[in-house]
Parts: C-alpha cells; sequence; structure tokens
C-alpha cells in the first residue's frame, strides 16, 4: 500500500488556497514529492521574476487550483496549461468581493484586498491525475531586490526542489544554501537547490553585473 | 516470458503514428522516482514502481532498460494522465540505439513503451513503469539480517521492507516511514551526479 499523497503548501510568495487545509506532514515522503518550481529573474531593481510551476493533481474530483497572493507581492500574468497534453488552461485573477462570489475557499477569510490567481480545469477521474504548469509573474521588492548594486534574494524555499536562474549579464557571487550550478543555453547562471528535509531552506543568492576583470 | 513479442494490454490505446524527427532524437525524461517493495526473504526478488516522464517532443516509444543481472517478471506500464495501462514490448538494446538511445548497451533488453500519444512540445507523457526483478546480489540474507545492496542512479527512491522486519542500517541519510499496512519504509533523495551506495539492512521483529 502506498502511502497517501501529499500536497505541500507553496513556497513562491504565496498560498495554494486549495491546499491550504493540507500542511505537509513532517513524515510525508518528501523523495515523492514532484512539485517544482522555478524562477527566472528579472533585473533586480524591477523586483520582478517570472516562475513556473509544476505540479501534479491526483486528487479524484478536484477541477481548479488557487494560488493566494502573499500580502506586499503582486502577480500578473497567469497562464496555465496541462503538460501531459498541452492544452491550455483558462486562469484568472480574482479580488475581493469576486472571491467570495465565486465560493472559492482560500484558505482564509476573504478581506477586500485578497488576490488570487484562480486555474480551472477538467475533473480528475478516478486513478488519473494532471500534471499541471502554472506561469506568473510577480513582484516582491522586500525579498527581491537592488542592495547597492548587488543583486540579492532572499526567500524560502519549500519544495524538495526548485531553481533560480539570475538575469542575463550577472554572475554568481553567493549561495547560502547549497546549489548545483549550470549555464542555462543563452548563458544565464541557474542554481538547483534540493532539499530532501520536511522544512523549508532560507535561500540567500547574491549576485553582481559581471564587468571587466580587475 | 519476456521475450514473448508484443504485450498488448486490454486497455491500451492505439499506437500513434512516429513522427520522423522523433524517430531519432535522442531520449530524454524527467522527475524519475523509484519505489522498491522487497518480496520475501531469501527469494532475492524486489517489486519496483518506477514513476518516469517522457519529455522528448514527438516521441512515440519510451525506452526502458531492464538491469543486467536481474530477471524481470510482472512488467506493466500505464498511463499515469488516464490511469490506463499501455502496451509495451521487450526489444534489444540495438533496437534502442536505433530510436533514440545511441548509448544503450546491444547487450541489455529494454522495454519499450508504445505511448499514448506524442510528447507534446514543451510538454510530456508520464508513465508508471511496473516489474519485479530477481537479483539475488541486491537483495540477499546475511545471517539473520535481509540486505538490499544496489547502487541507485535514479534521484528519488523509497525501499520498503517486508512485513515484520525492523530496519537496522542504512547508508544514506533517509527519512524512515512506516505505512499504513506497516512496513516500513527508507525514502531519500540523492543530490549529487553519481550513485547512490545504498545499503539497506533489516531483522526480522520477534
Amino acid at each position: 500500500m502506498r502511502p497517501a499523497f501529499v500536497l505541500v503548501a507553496a513556497a513562491i510568495g504565496l498560498t495554494p488556497g486549495a491546499m491550504a487545509q493540507e500542511e505537509p506532514p513532517r513524515l510525508a515522503e518528501r523523495a515523492h514529492q514532484d512539485r517544482t518550481i522555478v524562477y527566472f529573474l528579472h533585473a533586480p531593481e524591477t523586483h520582478a521574476f517570472d516562475l513556473y510551476h509544476d505540479y501534479t493533481e491526483s486528487r479524484e474530483g478536484m477541477d481548479h487550483y488557487l494560488n493566494v497572493v502573499r500580502k506586499g507581492s503582486t502577480v500578473s500574468g497567469p497562464r496555465a496549461r496541462i503538460l501531459d497534453t498541452g492544452e491550455a488552461l483558462k486562469s484568472e485573477i480574482l479580488k475581493g468581493e469576486a472571491i467570495a462570489a465565486a465560493h472559492l475557499d482560500i484558505g482564509e477569510p476573504v478581506r477586500p484586498d485578497s488576490e488570487v490567481v484562480v486555474v480551472r480545469f477538467p475533473p480528475v477521474a478516478r486513478g488519473a491525475s494532471l500534471r499541471l504548469r502554472i506561469s506568473e509573474t510577480y513582484t516582491d521588492p522586500e525579498r527581491y531586490r537592488l542592495d547597492g548594486d548587488e543583486l540579492v534574494w532572499d526567500r524560502s524555499f519549500g519544495r524538495p526542489r526548485n531553481a533560480v536562474v539570475l538575469p542575463a549579464g550577472w554572475m554568481l557571487t553567493a549561495s547560502a544554501i547549497p546549489a548545483t550550478v549550470s549555464e542555462t543555453a543563452d548563458g544565464r547562471i541557474r542554481l538547483d537547490f534540493v532539499n530532501p528535509r520536511p522544512d523549508e531552506i532560507a535561500v540567500l543568492v547574491k549576485a553582481r553585473r559581471r564587468g571587466p576583470a580587475h | 516470458m519476456v521475450l514473448l513479442a508484443a504485450i498488448v494490454l486490454a486497455a491500451a490505446s492505439p499506437s500513434p503514428s512516429p513522427s520522423p524527427s522523433a524517430a531519432t532524437a535522442r531520449q530524454t525524461e524527467a522527475d524519475e522516482y523509484t519505489r522498491y517493495e522487497l518480496l520475501a526473504p531469501g527469494t532475492g526478488r524486489f517489486h519496483i514502481l518506477y514513476e518516469v516522464t517522457a519529455t522528448t517532443p514527438g516521441a512515440t516509444r519510451f525506452f526502458n532498460p531492464i538491469r543486467k543481472g536481474s530477471v524481470a517478471t510482472d512488467e506493466s506500464v500505464r498511463d499515469r494522465l488516464t490511469g490506463r495501462a499501455l502496451a509495451f514490448t521487450v526489444v534489444s538494446g540495438k533496437e534502442a540505439r536505433a530510436e533514440g538511445l545511441p548509448d544503450a548497451d546491444p547487450g541489455e533488453r529494454f522495454i519499450a513503451v508504445v505511448l499514448p500519444r506524442p510528447v507534446p512540445p514543451d510538454g510530456e507523457v508520464r508513465l508508471l513503469i511496473e516489474k519485479t526483478y530477481q537479483d539475488p546480489k541486491s537483495y540477499f540474507v546475511e545471517g539473520d539480517h535481509i540486505v538490499f545492496a544496489r547502487g541507485l542512479g535514479i534521484k528519488r527512491n523509497s525501499v520498503v521492507l517486508p512485513a515484520g522486519y525492523e530496519l537496522v542500517a542504512c547508508s544514506v541519510p533517509a527519512q524512515v516511514l512506516t505505512e499504513t499496512d506497516g512496513r516500513i519504509a527508507v525514502s531519500f533523495m540523492n543530490p549529487f551526479p553519481g550513485e547512490a551506495a545504498v545499503v539497506v539492512k533489516a531483522r526480522r521483529l520477534p
């Protein structure tokens, strides 16, 4: 008998409302969790980054996904598709009263400034599952910023697997958490973090613009 | 018998037409996870549930090696999108070489899965491959212990002990979990590029 499939709350600056009541038990099997998030940083002075978030929905009858946007962050351009088929899915941003009108349980009281990304998909059939990719753009001035001439990414990750891709033209100068480092096809530096433990890692990445050698 | 030609399961989908470009593209995959369920001690047998995602755009077949030294039986493959069984054959390394695995060992055998749909561009086809291996060099009895010793190249794995056994050793840092049926499982992720030299030892409970 396999352990129950466990959903883990997001650590991408937002909370997945659909899973708000399903906090990750510490004794859930970490290695089997298959959520992956990849962050693509824009220029740090914009505080913006794109991300895509892949996860498998296997709960019978589930037909939507919610991201509750954390206060202080903003979201734009949500897109979603089923990776298994390539089918694009409808996604939208709802705020305040519109959330209540849609009868969505976001796992917390709906405030006038509440904001949620909603992705709808066909209900999951028994024994089936969907692999979804949700893409969004976030701004988070507190956790992604420029300190002097130094790029600073200071965010915690709760997932087992996350990656951060630096903006083009930036060189990695520090990473507090061990990461594998690689170069993307277009020359950007990518850090991949694997955390086998059921806790968050406090990722701190610093970078600076490439310039002439001293 | 695994060498029988086509093994077509009842609910299998029809084979999509292969595209010429996909036929020769190098096979790519992602998100592998393997669960090893140790069967009766002394038999050398363990059941494998292997989750893997085919990611080669346009691919219509997926090859999964049968490790040398292991005798495979009870193979089955499912499409994780629908839960349906998929058709597969067992082919030679030579055939796998011609269809996307240029480094395949000609002496090795492969499960060749007929994908239920071509892999979408920038998408994937998720598979669950099950098989039972008999490999007494990997799973054996040593005194009053059972030992599972195997180099694991997949990065996410779990090993489930037979019912009635306690864990007494594990060579890699792992979570230790109790299944709903009472069996003990060890589960780990390997963040390094090489294989994990996994040795799990267990002892029968009094």
